[in-house]
């Protein structure tokens, strides 16, 4: 058991040595794009979200920015790398940190947009189950008018299927919107953490080879004496 | 070699970070429901086996090498 421990252990140093990154840098630009993205989040889920999930936003913001923080990480580990891949032996400074900061932002707010339609089809399950149950009770809500203003109504759809679509259509707006909100607040917060660690986004190989080396060179030093 | 107390960090590590991510991976499965994740993936594996059949790469045989084979003939 602890020789799979030890192994395990080993295997997981070497992998986050191979990545090379600067985990504090990883961690900033993750945390301010999870708690900014869980800010648009709670703002939609309090515009359109279902009665039902309505709790206090301050709480509700802290909670699922913190529970949806290691995807945040993931994506920003996998932009990282992907970013020194394809542009780190660039000789142009711009190119190699504006594609960063876009790859940083285009993954970060993927996260963001599925984390908000995630959100958005609970409260559409949530608030089309209460429609079935109110229509259930009271036969005096299938009388309603099939669209709002500026809405496009929905062709032999009346009542209770006119209801849902309507549901429907506001939250895929509100995605949309959203997605818009995510991904230019996203790219201004990365810039701002780009400005203050952008000289911290990968370690250099050679530090770690002559870290190595001199470990190497204290242990023959060692041996000998 | 690293100590038993080094190997207890990293493992604690791992252990929080694995749950975390669980619990996160989950609450998005439970909001969205397991169809719309098993839709995404068949659409995703689609996306990306047809992507493999169609931009493989052709082997062309060089027109030289068959007239070559042709004379040899």
């Amino acid at each position: 058991m602890s020789g799979v421990v030890e192994r395990t252990v080993e295997r997981l140093d070497v992998q986050r040595s191979r990545l090379q990154l600067h985990w504090v840098t990883v961690g900033c630009f993750a945390i301010v794009i999870a708690f900014a993205d869980g800010f648009w989040l709670t703002s939609m889920q309090g515009a359109v979200g279902a009665m039902q999930r309505n709790q206090k936003p301050l709480g509700r913001w802290l909670r699922d920015s913190t529970l949806m923080l290691p995807l945040y990480i993931l994506g920003v580990v996998l932009a990282l790398v992907l970013a020194r891949r394809l542009f780190g032996r660039s000789p142009s400074r711009l190119l190699k940190f504006g594609a960063t900061a876009l790859l940083v932002t285009v993954i970060g707010s993927a996260v963001g947009i599925i984390e908000v339609a995630a959100s958005s089809a609970y409260d559409y399950r949530l608030q089309t189950a209460s429609l079935e149950q109110k229509v259930a009770f009271d036969h005096s809500h299938n009388e309603v008018p099939p669209a709002a203003a500026g809405t496009p109504a929905p062709k032999g759809c009346t009542g209770l299927c006119a209801q849902k679509e309507l549901t429907l259509y506001t939250h895929l707006k509100a995605v949309r919107l959203a997605a818009g909100l995510l991904f230019f607040s996203n790219l201004a917060l990365v810039l701002w953490v780009l400005m203050l660690r952008g000289d911290r986004l990968w370690r250099s190989p050679t530090t770690d080879q002559h870290d190595a080396v001199v470990e190497s060179s204290r242990a023959i030093e060692a041996v000998l004496a | 070699m690293k100590g038993a107390g080094h190997r207890l960090v990293v493992c604690a590590i791992a252990v929080v970070a694995l749950v975390w991510t669980l619990a996160s991976l989950v609450t998005l499965v439970y909001w969205s429901g397991l169809a719309l994740w098993l839709a995404g993936a068949i659409a995703a594996g689609t996306f990306a086996w047809t992507l493999r059949v169609y931009l493989r790469p052709t082997q062309a045989v060089p027109v030289n090498e068959t007239s070559v084979n042709r004379q040899s003939v």
